[in-house]
């Protein structure tokens, strides 16, 4: 069975005190970042629901009637609380990520399961960041279909 | 009084580290498109006489998305790049490489605070103007 002290084991990096320092400063850029996300979801929440009372004037070749502006607001109101969703539980786990990264700051002494929990963190943040970024693209699309299709519906009917 | 020992940076946290890499490198990469695509609606903005009010939208919207792209693509490939070099880095290589690792993963979450907050901003103020033209 190998060991840490048996001859045979792989040779494991230490984090050196630069390496930690690094991880130190980056819990304050961390929980900026996750404040702003939040602020960023509560500010589309409240444009969300401006919209949703009082729906943008479209520009003269958008013009879909009362039926058609009904299901534009509804396809717009889904965008905007997907992007409420993502802004917030992307700002959630930013701050999560800062909380971890108080364990790893001097003059406190980390050790291997402080660090593999800030760094587990941290993959999860971009994990969620990425998976965001797959679903906002996604969404964009169809929205840009359904409006299309709206839009050919309505000039075949008239 | 001894002083603690440097922790040791385990199979878990490399792992960790490893299954970062490719949501970085996904994410930088789209970041490098949405710098192209700045580029292009800069070009596009300038090309047609900027004193329509048209034109100035488009530029501003084109200089905020480069402002948020541009960093953030630099930074992102960065740190991936990095970690793909802890994944390669053998013995004598490897607190190196840690090192290189948490230093760039520090500069991405400044830009990442600092796009965020920049977008923070940009929805204030749209949420300001639409409130202004509500009332």
């Amino acid at each position: 069975m190998q060991n840490e002290f048996s001859p045979e084991a792989p040779s494991r990096p230490t984090l050196t005190r630069r390496s930690i320092q690094a991880l130190a400063a980056t819990q304050a850029w961390a929980r900026l970042a996750g404040i702003a996300l939040l602020v960023l979801a509560c500010v589309e929440l409240a444009l969300g629901v401006t919209k949703l009372f009082y729906p943008p004037a479209l520009p003269a070749n958008l013009q879909f009637g009362p039926h058609g502006m009904l299901e534009f607001t509804a396809l717009h109101s889904i965008l905007d609380a997907v992007m409420v969703i993502i802004y917030a539980a992307t700002g959630w786990y930013a701050l999560r990520y800062a909380r971890k990264l108080e364990q790893v700051r001097p003059p406190l002494h980390p050790d291997s399961r402080d660090i593999v929990v800030a760094l587990g963190a941290q993959h999860r943040y971009w994990r969620l960041q990425g998976v965001a970024t797959i679903v906002f693209i996604g969404l964009s699309f169809v929205f840009i279909i359904a409006i299309t299709i709206i839009s050919v519906g309505l000039a075949v009917k008239h | 009084m001894n002083p603690s020992p440097a922790p040791l940076l385990d199979d878990a946290a490399l792992a960790a580290l490893g299954k970062t890499r490719p949501w970085l490198y996904f994410l930088g990469i789209l970041a490098c498109l949405g710098t192209a695509f700045a580029v292009l609606v800069l070009l596009i903005a300038f090309s047609i006489a900027l004193h329509t009010a048209r034109a100035h939208l488009l530029a501003w919207g084109g200089i905020v998305l480069l402002l948020i792209s541009a960093p953030t693509a630099f930074v992102q490939l960065a740190y991936a790049s990095a970690l793909s070099r802890l994944s390669q880095a053998r013995g004598a290589e490897l607190p190196e490489a840690v090192e290189l690792a948490c230093v760039r993963q520090r500069s991405v979450w400044i830009v990442n605070a600092f796009t965020v907050g920049v977008l923070a901003l940009v929805s204030l103020f749209q949420l300001l103007t639409t409130l202004h033209l509500v009332r």
